[in-house]
């Protein structure tokens, strides 16, 4: 679920990618689907870990486990649970919501070539359109909804496993003290993983910039500044 | 957050995945261009807010440098990397503080 620039991918129709994974270059068991899948897993399982933790004061332990549970979506849960944090209004939170999922329509167009005919599988599979999933199916050259559907169930459980732990363990004094950092710090991973050339770097520094100057200028704005910084950021900066 | 609101949130994601995979046609042009640039300069901006308490003040030392140890390794681009960095600030600055 950490999310990566879509455009990092082939557009809708074009010549697919040279695969990035030298050991799925040919057909892929479904043993090597899931050995590919689990050093991922193992990073998801941490970071559903810190979102559990990070839930506890903003989402009951219930809600932060169903909202894993029915959003399945990093980058989702952790921006709303940093509006929730500064107070934001649900529509705020939708409004969010919408803008981050999104991006999953330009990744589901990306591996739909690789998907089966029929549709009732492919909403089945639907499900499974994460970043990590998406990424790892196309780096295979064969045997892409077997990675996808592999990768993506072994998410969802350990993001489901590591919700359900860090709301757990979110009691402890010295996790929960830990983890009034751990937002920033996450947010500063999404970032940079996403950041993938010089122009989104230069945007993610003004962003970040202007959204500080901001919340201490006007504290009383802040649960609007991130989303609309970055809109307006990313709608008036264009690449060199 | 109330079930409703959850339900929502779910269906958003979920009619997202099934729109690129089954019911529409893929993002052009514009409309694609902010798509695809508009996370990595959100999630900076709420990397900031998360710095500044509800009355304009900046967050604890550790905090503080949690997420410039965060920053300092973002190059790196790689997450579990840069999650070391920050827990390595947090203690720099738990440390100092």
């Amino acid at each position: 679920m950490i999310d990566r620039e879509p455009s990092s991918a082939p557009p809708h129709g074009a010549r697919e990618p040279e695969p990035a994974h030298p050991a799925a270059a040919g057909m892929v068991s479904p043993r090597t689907a899931l050995l590919v899948a689990l050093a991922p897993a193992t990073v998801v399982l941490v970071y559903g870990t810190i979102y559990g933790t990070s839930a506890k004061g903003v989402l009951s332990g219930t809600e932060a486990i169903l909202s894993s549970a029915l959003i399945f979506s990093g980058a989702v849960q952790f921006a709303i649970l940093g509006l929730l944090t500064k107070g934001s209004s649900e529509a705020a939170v939708l409004v969010t919501a919408v803008a981050l999922s999104a991006r999953n329509i330009a990744l589901g167009s990306v591996i739909r070539p690789a998907l089966p005919r029929p549709r009732s599988r492919r909403f089945l599979l639907a499900w499974t359109i994460v970043d990590e999933a998406v990424g790892l199916a196309l780096s295979v050259a064969s045997s892409r909804v077997r990675v996808l559907a592999t990768a993506g169930l072994l998410f969802y459980v350990t993001w489901l496993a590591g919700t359900m732990f860090g709301t757990f363990i979110g009691s402890l004094s010295a996790f929960t003290a830990v983890s009034s950092a751990a937002l920033p710090v996450l947010f500063v991973g999404l970032a940079s993983a996403m950041a993938l050339s010089k122009g989104a770097v230069t945007r993610c520094a003004v962003a970040a910039a202007v959204t500080l100057i901001a919340s201490i200028a006007l504290p009383s704005l802040q649960p609007f500044l991130p989303v609309g910084v970055a809109l307006g950021v990313t709608i008036s900066w264009s690449e060199p | 957050m109330n079930i409703t609101l959850l339900l929502v949130l779910g269906g958003i994601t979920y009619l997202s995945r099934l729109a690129g995979t089954v019911l529409l046609p893929p993002p052009r042009g514009s409309i694609h261009r902010v798509l695809e640039r508009f996370p990595a300069p959100l999630f900076a901006a709420l990397a900031a807010a998360a710095l500044i308490d509800e009355a304009g003040s900046l967050e604890s030392l550790p905090v503080l440098i949690a997420t410039s140890g965060a920053v300092v390794l973002g190059p790196t681009r790689n997450l579990p990397v840069i999650a070391l960095g920050g827990c390595l600030g947090y203690i720099l600055g738990a440390a100092l503080s």
